[in-house]
């Protein structure tokens, strides 16, 4: 049982910075967790905490029953992959991978066994007699794997494992690792701060920002419903249209904005969004250009092969997006008229940014 | 004919003859002493060259930094000369000397040293005769004797003017002895007094050699009697060795006499003394050996002859008043009779520098500072560090009341039997194979007799290295001179 | 042929523009100064060496001497000695600089409290200046002086008698040197010693540290390899420093009592600046600049081997 439960995990550095505010969280055993958020959200110091390398503030830790909080790192039975890899300079790939086996003391035939079939798994065979510096950052990606994976951690901890690798390497890196997931079965604990990566390979994200949590849920579940507007525009590409506005109810919903009035279904509005300043958030696969709503110019164009993103802009010079087929044909200066796809539209407080419902 | 030929002849012999006595006459400076004649000769120079503040520079052991600057100001009231100094340590200034004489700069014009600088200095041209100049300053050197007056010339020409009479000598603690006095004179037949012989010596500093906490003569010793104390340093130790050889170091053609049975004896006589010594003897030279003599922490002291005056003014001495001066005492030398060497430990003079822009004006203060009446003075300072040397210094009040009147009495006799360390270019380089070896048999690591052999091969050596011809010129220059009182045995 | 001249000078005009030339001025400055503040007295040292010149006879009386200077150097016992006991004080000296530099920057790297303290307590000895130096430690080597008060409850309780002569002793003397130094310079290796500690990649640290890996391990399998080129650094930069040491035998011991102090350096100041022996000095100096050039660069072809290990690493 290799689960992760964090209770009111807290970690300040000096008495201003708290870098993690209380995080709940647990993490059930095989689960591939991905822990996401801006840069300095607190994602590596939460994963430091796990790992033992930070003590929390305040909160417990506990790997299956265990409380780790005072557990040496070498102790909690996890495996860890580091950003910059941080492999033994002055050891050969066989030595870095055999490293874990070595400082247990292991026999020398064991460790020659393991460390061959980690290194087949890995596809790396062919280096282990050379330095890390004479490996390729793909190569070094999985000696880096490989050292990690030979203890048979029943948690394996990563923090923005890809990031050092080029656009390519990494979609075939994450394919990877989510075969090496399968295969081990071991808790993963994945910190990155790319919204793509965390879709793709997640069972479930956290999302962070400012060292608090924002939501925990599946993949489609954070991109289906987001809990605020910070969720929301974090995840999807292009980033989700903001429109302030508000929904006056003369009758039929009418959603009003500085720029535009859009006549809305009624049920499709929370009761609480009803009277009050909203922000209406739209993804751009929910904007639909056709012949009624309201009117606007197409501005830019933006063709991704099978779909086309129009940004257009309507009385002001804040552009929305939205995603067409790539069939229809769209050039600036043209007059079109919009509306909101009744099941894709998210408000959200304007004053604290929560989801309404 | 013939006879007006001689009358001829002998009238301008006769008119050649007044001539030149009269021209001779004129060529002296005027002036009854020797301070007159340096001041009026000063004086003439700065005429005849039209000078205008005159300005001379002074290489200056900076022992002296406190002493020499009133005769400074001095000479420049009389003469209008300014005489700037710069100071260093006497360890440095051979060098500064030798630095000179590659440079040429003229940037001194007296040098203050000891005379052992002389034959290095005078090779390499740096030190400008002064046979000339004494010709016209007429200086005075009666009642110096001549082991020191000889250390003044080198290879027959003149080069410096010694103040400073300081041979070793040796100083026992009267207070002790006295106290022992009864108990000595059971055992040995005679009081405690002055040694005879470095046997002698020796014999005492056994005797009196006493452990911390031990009681003797009524005396309680709180602290451990060191039976004696001596220079035993490398850069010291030369300057002694000479007083146990009793006899000149080289024959007539520069070959050691040192690896013989005499030099073997004076090797053994010099080193075995040492076990009465503070077992840090070796590594100590003058600013240990004073302190320590002052504590009365030893029995005998064979030092430069300043020790006793320090000993008795220093207000930190345990034994001021209970000091007995000596005179070095004698060894069995090579010609097989005892005698007495004081070697010219150190003693400062005073040198002009050839390269000097006014080298005559130069000699002319050094006549006037070390001649019979400021030399004295400055004898008598009781902020210098000039040690009695002339006959009139044994009548002089203030060199009395400055040196005490034994210490004076002594160090006057023992003048007689003083000897100038080795004047032959090269001798830091001999003097160095002797400490060294010195220290190797006093350290146990090699035999009495071993060191000679080394000795000998070493010096051979370096006066190859010089060149044999040349030195030996200037070794029998050097023993003709006097410096060493002992001349050549006959039969080399 | 006109035209060739034509050609010429345009690409002369070209080459000119392109300010090649006045690119190589400033390299040629700093060679030519480099030429001048090395070259010279290089040559002149040689040139020297090969004359017959002491100085108590005058520079026109030197005479071309072949290599006899060579010959008087390399058949001198006292030059070897010298040689032999510059080579013990150096390298007991560096050792142990090595040894202490390296424990007291372990202790300081962490961060603690009054650590900047601390730091810059240790590294007030080598601001000091070597006579100054020198001079307090004649005091506390005094028989009687404050070392052998502190170490008398271990002296005597070992049964040797508690005022060591630590100056006129030929051994103790040899290590008061040894200390004096030691103490002088520990602050260097310490110094280096800690920027070695400060730039070893944390993330190693943790690497090794969830891999099982205890302090003992982490220290000598990730730790002391790579601070490799720290030690290498140090033992180079200390080693030259302590083949000419000099200062603490002329202020504490002038090479005594004996010569059990007598480093090279020394030989060489006596020989030239006491002797006069200054073509046998140039000598002797050639010879010792061959000597240890040739260890140095040893030294540093093993740095550059070890450090291009660890700098390829950090580039990737
Ligand atoms: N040792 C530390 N001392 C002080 N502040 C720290 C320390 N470590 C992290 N912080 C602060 O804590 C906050 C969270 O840092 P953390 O490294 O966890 O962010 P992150 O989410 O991993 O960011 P990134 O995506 O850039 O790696 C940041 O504001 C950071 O400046
Ligand atoms: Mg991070």
């Amino acid at each position: 049982m290799a689960s992760i439960t964090l209770q009111k995990l807290v970690k300040k550095f000096g008495e201003t910075v708290t870098a993690v505010a209380g995080v709940d969280l647990d993490v059930s055993d095989g689960e591939f967790m991905v822990v996401v958020g801006p840069s300095g959200c607190g994602k590596t110091t939460t994963l430091n905490m796990i790992s033992g390398f930070e003590e929390p503030t305040s909160g417990t830790m506990l790997i299956g029953d265990r409380v780790v909080n005072h557990l040496e790192p070498g102790d909690r039975g996890l495996g860890m992959v580091f950003q910059d890899l941080a492999l033994f300079p002055h050891m050969t790939v066989f030595e870095n991978i055999a490293f874990g086996l070595r400082v247990d003391k292991t026999a020398d035939t064991e460790v020659k066994e393991r460390v061959s079939k980690v290194a087949t798994t890995m596809k790396i065979s062919h280096l282990l007699t050379k330095k890390p510096a004479q490996c390729s950052g793909g190569e070094a990606q999985r000696v880096a794997l490989a050292r990690t994976i030979i203890t048979e951690p029943q948690v394996l901890l990563m923090d923005e494992p890809l990031s050092s690798l080029d656009a390519k390497l990494r979609i075939e890196m994450r394919t990877e690792l989510k075969r090496l997931h399968e295969e081990l079965k071991s808790t993963f604990v994945y910190v990155t701060h790319d919204q793509a990566e965390a879709m793709t390979m997640a069972d479930r994200i956290m999302v962070m920002e400012s060292g608090y949590v924002q939501q925990i849920d599946t993949p489609l579940g954070i991109y289906r419903k987001p809990t605020n507007q910070f969720v929301g525009t974090f995840f999807g590409q292009p980033t989700m249209n903001i429109i302030p506005g508000r929904i006056e109810n003369s009758g039929s919903s009418n959603f009003v904005s500085e720029q535009f009035e859009l006549g809305i279904a009624p049920d499709s509005v929370p009761g609480s969004a009803l009277g009050k300043d909203i922000n209406l958030g739209v993804r751009s696969e929910n904007v639909t250009i056709g012949d009624e709503g309201a009117s606007g110019e197409v501005r830019l164009i933006e063709p991704l092969g099978d779909e086309t993103l129009v940004f257009f802009s309507c009385g002001n010079e804040d552009f929305l997006v939205a995603k067409v087929d790539a069939e229809r044909e769209f050039s600036p200066g043209d007059n079109i008229r919009f509306s909101f796809q009744p099941g894709g539209m998210h408000f959200f407080d304007a004053e604290s940014g929560g989801r309404l419902e | 004919m013939k006879r007006i030929f001689l009358a001829t002849m002998i009238l301008m012999g006769i008119t050649i003859f007044v001539a030149s006595t009269a021209m001779a006459a004129m060529m002296v400076h005027p002036g009854k002493t020797v301070e007159e004649r340096a001041i009026n000769g000063a004086k003439a120079y700065i005429k005849k060259h039209n000078l205008k503040n005159p300005t001379q520079t002074m290489l200056l052991i900076s022992l002296f930094k406190n002493s020499q600057p009133k005769y400074l100001r001095e000479w420049k009231k009389l003469t209008g000369v300014t005489m700037k100094t710069i100071q260093y340590g006497y360890t440095d200034i051979p060098a500064k000397i030798m630095a000179e004489a590659v440079a040429k700069t003229g940037q001194y014009d007296v040098i203050n040293h000891f005379p052992y600088v002389i034959p290095d200095a005078v090779g390499a041209g740096t030190l400008q005769p002064l046979d000339a100049y004494m010709a016209k300053g007429k200086p005075d050197f009666t009642g110096i004797d001549s082991g020191l007056l000889a250390q003044q010339t080198y290879k027959g020409k003149t080069y410096w003017f010694i103040l400073d009479g300081d041979h070793i000598a040796l100083f026992l603690r009267s207070d002790i002895m006295k106290a022992a006095a009864k108990d000595y004179k059971a055992k040995f037949g005679k009081e405690p007094g002055c040694p005879d012989t470095m046997a002698e010596w020796e014999q005492m500093a056994k005797y009196f050699h006493t452990k911390k906490g031990e009681t003797r003569w009524g005396m309680k010793f709180d602290q451990p009697l060191y039976g004696a104390q001596a220079y035993r340093s490398i850069n010291f130790s030369y300057r002694h060795f000479p007083a146990y050889m009793g006899g000149l170091l080289f024959d007539k053609n520069m070959k050691p006499t040192i690896n013989s049975p005499n030099g073997i004896r004076a090797i053994k006589e010099f080193t075995s003394i040492v076990k009465y010594m503070p077992p840090d003897v070796q590594g100590w030279g003058t600013p240990q050996l004073y302190p320590h003599w002052g504590s009365g922490r030893a029995f005998s002291f064979m030092s430069f002859p300043s020790a006793m005056g320090y000993a008795n003014r220093n207000p930190k001495s345990k034994i001021s008043g209970k000091q007995l001066a000596c005179p070095v005492p004698a060894v069995k030398g090579a010609s097989g009779k005892m005698v007495r060497r004081a070697p010219q430990a150190a003693g400062t003079g005073y040198m002009v520098n050839s390269h000097g822009k006014h080298p005559e004006l130069a000699y002319y203060f050094i006549q006037w500072f070390t001649g019979p009446t400021k030399g004295d003075e400055a004898i008598a300072d009781p902020a210098g560090f000039w040690d009695p040397m002339r006959a009139s210094n044994l009548t002089n009040k203030a060199v009395l009341d400055k040196h005490t009147e034994p210490f004076v009495k002594m160090t006057m006799k023992n003048a007689k039997n003083a000897i100038s360390l080795l004047m032959i270019e090269g001798n830091y380089e001999y003097f160095n194979v002797l400490d060294k070896n010195m220290a190797q048999v006093m350290q146990g690591n090699i035999s009495a007799a071993q060191a000679a052999k080394n000795v000998e091969k070493g010096w051979n050596r370096i006066t190859d290295d010089i060149g044999r011809k040349e030195q030996i010129a200037a070794w029998r220059a050097s023993v003709a001179s006097g410096a060493y009182i002992d001349k050549f045995a006959p039969t080399n | 042929m006109a035209q060739a001249t034509i050609k010429e000078r345009k690409s002369l005009s070209a080459w000119l523009s392109q300010e090649k030339v006045f690119r190589l001025i400033p390299f040629i400055m700093v060679e030519a100064t480099f030429l001048l503040l090395l070259a010279v007295p290089f040559i002149l040292t040689i040139y020297i060496s090969l004359l017959k010149w002491r100085a108590n006879r005058p520079f026109e009386q030197a005479y071309f001497h072949g290599l006899l200077n060579y010959v008087r150097v390399l058949t001198t016992e006292d030059f070897w000695w010298a040689l032999g006991r510059t080579f013990y004080f150096a390298g007991t000296a560096v050792l142990l600089e090595l040894l202490f530099g390296f424990l007291l920057a372990m202790l300081a790297y962490r961060q603690f409290r009054g650590r900047r303290i601390y730091i810059t307590i240790f590294l007030v000895p080598m601001m000091v200046v070597p006579v100054v130096g020198g001079y307090n430690f004649s005091m506390i080597y005094i028989d009687s002086g404050p070392l052998n008060q502190i170490l008398s409850p271990i002296t005597e309780a070992m049964g040797i008698n508690p005022r060591i002569r630590w100056l006129s002793h030929p051994i103790a003397a040899q290590w008061a040197i040894i200390l004096a130094d030691v103490w002088q310079w520990t602050s260097l290796t310490f110094l280096i010693f800690l920027s070695g500690f400060a730039a070893l990649p944390q993330q190693l640290t943790n690497a090794a540290r969830v891999l099982g890996a205890n302090r003992w391990q982490i220290f000598w399998k990730i730790h002391f390899p790579l601070l490799k080129p720290a030690i290498m650094i140090a033992v180079i930069i200390r080693s030259m420093e302590a083949l000419k040491l000099f200062d603490l035998s002329v202020l504490l011991t002038f090479g005594g009592p004996g010569t059990s102090t007598e480093t090279i350096a020394f030989f060489l100041w006596r020989q030239v600046w006491q002797f006069n022996k200054y073509s046998f000095g140039a000598a002797a100096s050639i010879l010792l600049l061959f000597m240890f050039g040739a260890l140095i660069f040893y030294g540093i072809y093993l740095l550059v081997r070890e450090r291009s290990i660890v700098e390829e690493e950090s580039m990737r």
